[in-house]
C-alpha cells in the first residue's frame, strides 16, 4: 500500500458502536462496514467515502432503534400490566393515593395557572420587547411612578432618533358618560393615536386605530359597548362626556376587543389627547407642572435604553425649572442635587417588577412564590402517603419481588417496575385533579383575583408542565420503595423471615412531615383568622357603624364645594339622617398628605379638609378646644389635630398655636381629637390635621343615617341626588366596607390558607388510616393471639393507635415554636396585633391528635372486635 | 412456525447463495444485486440477529483483514430448521403464483 488507508470518521464509528453493541467487543459488524468504506475509498476516494460512511451510520441507526423500543415496548406492557392489577388488586390504598395525589395535583394545575398568567402579563403585545414605559423616581418622597409631565415624551422624541414612536395616556377619573338614559362615571383614557399601532389591543369593528386620530370620535371596548348599547351596532352612536361644566359629543368609530386580562393597562374608553386642551382652560398638552402623563416609548431595535435613560434628565431639566426652583428652594434635592430622576423600565417587567412604582396595578412575584410553596407541599404530604403505603406494602409484596429477582429481573428492571406503577398512579390522579381543579376554578377565581379560565388548560405549555409533573411525581414517588424492595435479600425473604426496620423511621419521618406542615397551616390560617376579626372589631377611635360615603364625583374646589351644599340641603331635613358633613378624604379613598417642618426634621401629616360637624357625625371624641363652628369666620385658617400630632411636635399648649404645613399660610389650632385611625391598621396613627380650607374641594358627603329602613334611605338619598343635578350617578358606599377593603388582601390570604390545612390534613388523615389498615392486616393473627390470651379492647386499641397519636404530638412539638415565630413576624406587618396566646397553637394540636386517633381508630376497632377464631383461622 | 418476513426470506436466500463466503458485507452485495436497491447495514444487521435469535442461521467468526480495520468476518450458515421454513415459504410463492397468468402485468 502506498497511501495511508483511509480512516471512517471517528464521530460515526463511536455511534454505531452506541447502536450496535457488541458483548464480545470484537464488533464484526463495524468490519463489514469498513469494508464497504474501504472499497469505496478506493474507487471514488476519501471524501465520498467519509460521506458515505456518514449516510451509512444514519441509515442504520433507525434500524437498531426500532430495535429497542420494540423490545422495551413489551417489557413496558408487561410493567403496566402488572401496575394496574396492583392498584386494582389493593383499592384502598390506591383509592387513598389517587385522592391525595389528585388533590395535590390539582392545587398544583391550580397554581401553575396562576403563575403562567402572571407570567404572560403584557407579552401579548407584538412589540413588547421595545416598549418602554417613562418612571419618574421621586426621592424626595421616596417613591415612583409612571405619571410624568405631558409633553415629555415629545421631547425626548426629537433628542433620540431612536425613539420610533411614542404613546401618552391621560387618564380621567370619574367621567360623567351618557346616552339616552344610561349615565355611568367612567375612567377614560385620552392617549396618542399611535397608541393602537404601538400596542398590540386587538381591534373588533369599525376602524379604532384611525378613530383616534379624531378628536371627536371615541374608541370602545366590547363591554363598554353593550353596557351603553346592548345589543345594537354601536357604531355611529354618540356618547355625551361630561368634564366639569363641559359636555362634549363623541362619535363612536371603533370597538376594540376587551382588554385581555393579562395586560397592564386596561382601558374600556380611548378618546384622543388633544382633548386634553379642551378639559382644561390652560394648555395642557404643553403643560410641564402637571405630571399626569403615562408615557410609553417604541425603541427600534438598535437602541439602548440604557443609553437614553442617562440622558433623560437633562434633557428634560430645563423646562421643569419651575418645579425644580420650589423643590430647592425648599431644600428638598436629594440625589446627586436630584430630587427626580427618570428611567425605562421594559413593558414586560411593569407587572411582576413594580414593587416601589405606582401608576398601574401591578403584582407581586411573592405571592406566586407563597402559592407555589403551598401546592407543592399539599402534593409532597400525598407523595408521602404514597411513599409510606408502598413502604408499608412492601412485606406483602416482597414475595412477588424476590421471585422476579429469581427469575433474574436486575435492580434496574424492578426499579422500572416501580416507577411505572406510581406514575400510572400519578396519570390517575391528574385526570381527576384535573376535573377538581376545574370545579375548583371559581373558589379560586375569586381568592385570586384572577379570571383563569379552563381552556387555558388546554394548551401545548400546559401539556408539558403536566407530563412534567406526572413522571416527577412518579419518580420522586416510586424511587424510595423501589430502592428499599430492590435491596430484599432474596433468601431471607423466601424463607419467610422478611423484616424491615429501617423503613419504620423512615416512615415516621415522614409521618411527622407530614403533620407538621398541616398543623403549621392549621395554626396559620387560626391566628390569621384571629387577627382580622380583632382588626374588625378594633376601636378605630370613631364610630364605622351607620355611615354612607356618598361620593360627589366633582373634583373642582368651588363647583364641588356647591354640589355639597346643595345635597346638604336638600337631605338634611329626613328624619333618618343624623347628622352630615363632607370631607375630602375618607379611608381608602383619596388621601392627601402635607409635611411639616420641625426643625429640620420632616414630618408627614394626613391633610383632610372637612366640612362642619365633621366630628360629630364620625362621633371622634375632642379632648381639649372646639370642633369648627359657622361662628368663628376666622375657621378657614384654623386647624383641628390629632394627639399624635401634639405629641410628636412635643407642644405642650395645643390650643391658639400656629403651625406651618407645606408652604401654606400657617394655621392655629383650635381643637385636639383623640387619635382615630383613618388609615389600614397596619401602620401606626400618623399625625392629622383637619382643616376647612376653602380653596380645597370636598370630594364626598358623609352621612350618619339611623339603623332602621337603611334601603328607604338610601332611594330617598338617590332620589335627592337627581333632583339636584342629572350629569352624575349615584355612587355611596359604607364606611364600614370601605375599611374592610384594607384588609382584602389578609381576608383572601386567609382563606387560602384555610383551605389548604383542611386539604393537607384531610390528604394526611387518609395516609394514617391506610398505614393502619396495612399495619392491621400485617398483625391480625397477632390481635387474634392477644385477644385470646386475655387482652381488652382498649389495649389492642393503643397497641395500633399509640404509635400514630404519638407521632403527631411530636410533630406538634415540633411545629408549636416554628409556627409562633412565623406568626409573630407576619403579625409584625400591623400595628395594631392581636395577642394570640396559646389556643391557636393548642387546637390544631387537639384537632389533629383527634384525627390520628380517630382514623387509626377505625379500622383497628372492627379488627379488634373480630371473633379471634376467625382471624386466626384465615389461612 | 412463524411464516418469514420477505427481508428475512431474501438474507436466508443469499446466504444458501454464498456458501462459504456468507458475512454481512457480501451479503449486502448479493441483496443489492437480487433486490438493485442499496440496503442499510443496520437493516441486515438487526434482521440477522434475530435470525439467529430464532434460530435459523447459525454465525461463527473469521478471520481478520487490514480491509475490515482489523476486524474479524462474522459468517453465517443456514441451520436446518432454516432451510426447512425457506422450503415451506417456497413452497407458498410456488404455489402463489402458479395460476396466475403473466400477461395481466403486461397491462400496467
Amino acid at each position: 500500500m502506498d497511501k495511508k488507508s483511509p480512516q471512517p470518521p471517528g464521530m460515526a464509528v463511536w455511534l454505531l458502536k452506541r447502536f450496535f453493541p457488541d458483548k464480545t467487543g470484537l464488533y464484526t459488524q463495524l468490519g463489514d462496514i469498513d469494508e464497504a468504506f474501504n472499497s469505496i475509498a478506493r474507487k471514488k476516494g476519501d471524501f465520498a467515502a467519509q460521506a458515505w460512511y456518514w449516510i451509512t451510520t444514519v441509515r442504520s441507526i433507525p434500524y437498531s432503534i426500532m430495535r429497542t423500543l420494540c423490545w422495551s415496548s413489551t417489557m413496558v406492557r408487561n410493567y403496566l400490566k402488572i401496575a394496574l392489577r396492583n392498584i386494582r388488586k389493593y383499592k384502598t390504598g390506591s383509592f387513598i393515593n389517587v385522592a391525595g395525589l389528585s388533590l395535590g395535583l390539582a392545587f398544583c394545575v391550580l397554581i401553575y395557572l396562576f403563575i403562567s398568567d402572571e407570567l404572560s402579563f403584557d407579552k401579548f403585545h407584538e412589540k413588547a420587547d421595545s416598549i418602554y414605559s417613562i418612571v419618574i423616581n421621586d426621592h424626595f418622597y421616596e417613591y415612583s411612578h409612571r405619571n410624568g409631565p405631558v409633553p415629555i415624551a415629545l421631547v425626548l422624541k426629537d433628542h433620540f432618533p431612536e425613539i420610533e414612536s411614542f404613546a401618552r395616556l391621560v387618564r380621567v377619573i370619574n367621567v360623567p358618560v351618557k346616552h339616552n338614559d344610561n349615565i355611568f362615571n367612567e375612567n377614560i383614557y385620552m392617549a396618542d393615536a399611535e397608541f393602537l399601532e404601538i400596542f398590540s389591543f386587538r381591534p373588533k369593528k369599525g376602524n379604532p386605530g384611525a378613530a383616534l386620530y379624531s378628536d371627536n370620535s371615541v374608541v370602545l371596548t366590547q363591554n363598554t359597548a353593550n353596557k351603553y348599547f346592548g345589543n345594537e351596532d354601536p357604531i355611529g352612536k354618540v356618547l355625551f362626556f361630561t368634564f366639569g361644566e363641559r359636555q362634549k359629543p363623541f362619535v363612536v368609530d371603533g370597538i376594540m376587543e376587551n382588554v385581555p386580562s393579562n395586560s397592564s393597562i386596561h382601558f374600556s374608553i380611548l378618546i384622543n389627547i388633544d382633548n386634553l386642551n379642551f378639559i382644561s382652560s390652560s394648555n395642557s398638552l404643553d403643560d410641564w407642572s402637571h405630571r399626569s402623563a403615562q408615557s410609553y416609548l417604541l425603541l427600534n431595535k438598535q437602541a439602548n435604553p440604557a443609553h437614553i435613560e442617562n440622558r433623560i434628565l437633562g434633557i428634560v431639566k430645563p423646562y421643569m425649572s419651575a418645579s425644580y426652583d420650589i423643590r430647592k428652594k425648599y431644600g428638598s434635592l436629594v440625589k446627586n442635587g436630584e430630587t427626580i430622576t427618570y428611567s425605562l423600565q421594559n413593558l414586560k417587567d411593569i407587572h411582576l417588577n413594580s414593587s416601589n412604582i405606582y401608576g398601574l396595578a401591578r403584582s407581586d412575584i411573592r405571592r406566586s412564590y407563597i402559592l407555589a410553596g403551598i401546592a407543592l407541599l399539599i402534593l409532597l404530604i400525598a407523595v408521602i402517603n404514597f411513599i409510606n403505603m408502598s413502604i408499608g406494602r412492601a412485606s406483602l409484596r416482597a414475595r412477588e419481588i424476590s421471585v422476579r429477582k429469581m427469575l433474574g429481573a436486575g435492580r434496574k428492571q424492578l426499579i422500572h417496575q416501580f416507577w411505572i406503577e406510581s406514575v400510572c398512579t400519578a396519570l390517575i390522579s391528574i385526570i381527576l385533579g384535573l376535573f377538581i381543579a376545574v370545579l375548583m376554578l371559581p373558589v379560586f377565581n375569586t381568592l385570586s383575583i384572577k379570571n383563569l379560565t379552563v381552556h387555558s388548560l388546554f394548551h401545548l405549555n400546559s401539556l408539558v408542565v403536566f407530563l412534567l409533573l406526572i413522571v416527577s411525581v412518579g419518580i420522586l414517588a416510586g424511587s424510595f420503595p423501589a430502592l428499599v424492595m430492590a435491596n430484599f435479600n432474596l433468601t431471607e425473604v423466601l424463607r419467610g423471615k422478611f423484616k424491615l426496620r429501617r423503613k419504620n423511621l423512615f416512615t415516621k419521618v415522614l409521618i411527622v412531615l407530614q403533620f407538621s406542615i398541616s398543623i403549621f397551616l392549621l395554626v396559620a390560617s387560626i391566628i390569621m383568622s384571629r387577627q382580622i376579626r380583632f382588626l374588625k372589631n378594633y376601636d378605630l377611635g370613631f364610630d364605622k357603624g351607620g355611615i354612607l360615603i356618598v361620593d360627589l364625583q366633582e373634583r373642582h374646589n368651588t363647583r364641588s364645594q356647591e354640589l355639597f351644599k346643595l345635597f346638604k340641603e336638600s337631605i338634611q331635613s329626613h328624619t333618618a339622617v343624623k347628622s352630615i358633613s363632607g370631607c375630602m378624604s375618607s379611608p381608602n379613598r383619596t388621601d392627601v398628605y402635607g409635611m411639616i417642618d420641625n426643625q429640620g426634621k420632616k414630618i408627614y401629616v394626613y391633610e383632610n379638609r372637612v366640612h362642619y360637624d365633621y366630628l360629630k357625625t364620625m362621633k371622634i371624641n375632642l379632648i381639649e378646644g372646639r370642633d369648627f363652628s359657622s361662628a368663628f369666620s376666622s375657621d378657614i385658617s384654623s386647624v383641628v389635630v390629632n394627639q399624635k400630632l401634639v405629641n410628636v411636635l412635643g407642644l405642650e399648649q395645643p390650643i391658639g398655636k400656629t403651625i406651618k404645613i407645606g408652604q401654606t399660610p400657617p394655621v392655629t389650632i383650635i381643637g385636639v381629637v383623640k387619635d382615630f385611625h383613618y388609615e389600614s391598621l397596619k401602620e401606626e396613627v400618623q399625625p392629622v390635621v383637619l382643616n376647612m380650607d376653602p380653596t380645597v374641594g370636598l370630594f364626598y358627603a358623609v352621612v350618619r343615617i339611623s339603623a332602621a329602613n337603611i334601603g328607604e334611605t338610601i332611594t330617598y338619598l338617590k332620589e335627592r341626588w337627581e333632583e339636584i343635578q342629572s350629569v352624575r350617578p349615584f355612587e355611596y358606599s359604607f364606611l364600614d366596607d370601605d375599611i374592610q377593603l384594607f384588609y382584602a388582601d389578609e381576608n383572601r390570604w386567609n382563606a387560602i390558607v384555610g383551605y389548604s390545612s383542611f386539604f393537607t390534613i384531610l390528604i394526611a388523615g387518609m395516609g394514617v388510616f391506610g398505614l393502619t389498615l396495612i399495619t392491621v392486616n400485617n398483625r391480625v393473627k397477632e390481635i387474634g393471639i392477644r385477644k385470646i390470651l386475655g387482652a381488652s379492647l382498649s389495649s389492642i386499641l393503643k397497641l395500633v393507635t399509640s404509635e400514630f397519636v404519638l407521632l403527631v404530638l411530636i410533630a406538634n412539638i415540633i411545629v408549636w415554636p416554628l409556627a409562633w415565630v412565623v406568626m409573630n413576624k407576619w403579625l409584625h406587618n400591623f400595628a395594631c396585633r392581636v395577642d394570640f396566646g396559646v389556643w391557636p397553637l393548642l387546637i390544631p394540636g387537639i384537632i389533629t391528635t383527634l384525627i390520628a386517633l380517630l382514623t387509626s381508630c377505625g379500622y383497628s376497632l372492627k379488627t379488634a372486635l373480630a371473633n379471634p377464631a376467625d382471624s386466626l383461622r384465615y389461612e | 412456525m412463524k411464516l418469514l418476513s420477505r427481508t428475512e426470506e431474501l438474507l436466508l436466500n443469499c446466504i444458501l447463495r454464498l456458501q462459504e463466503n456468507a458475512y454481512a458485507f457480501l451479503i449486502r452485495e448479493k441483496l443489492k444485486e437480487i433486490t438493485g436497491k442499496t440496503w442499510a447495514f443496520g437493516a441486515i444487521f438487526i434482521s440477522l440477529d434475530r435470525l439467529e435469535k430464532k434460530g435459523y442461521v447459525d454465525s461463527f467468526l473469521g478471520s481478520e483483514t487490514p480491509e475490515r480495520g482489523g476486524r474479524r468476518k462474522r459468517f453465517y450458515k443456514v441451520t436446518s430448521s432454516g432451510l426447512k421454513t425457506l422450503a415451506v415459504i417456497r413452497k407458498i410463492d410456488q404455489a402463489m403464483w402458479k395460476d396466475l397468468p403473466s400477461y395481466i402485468f403486461d397491462k400496467e
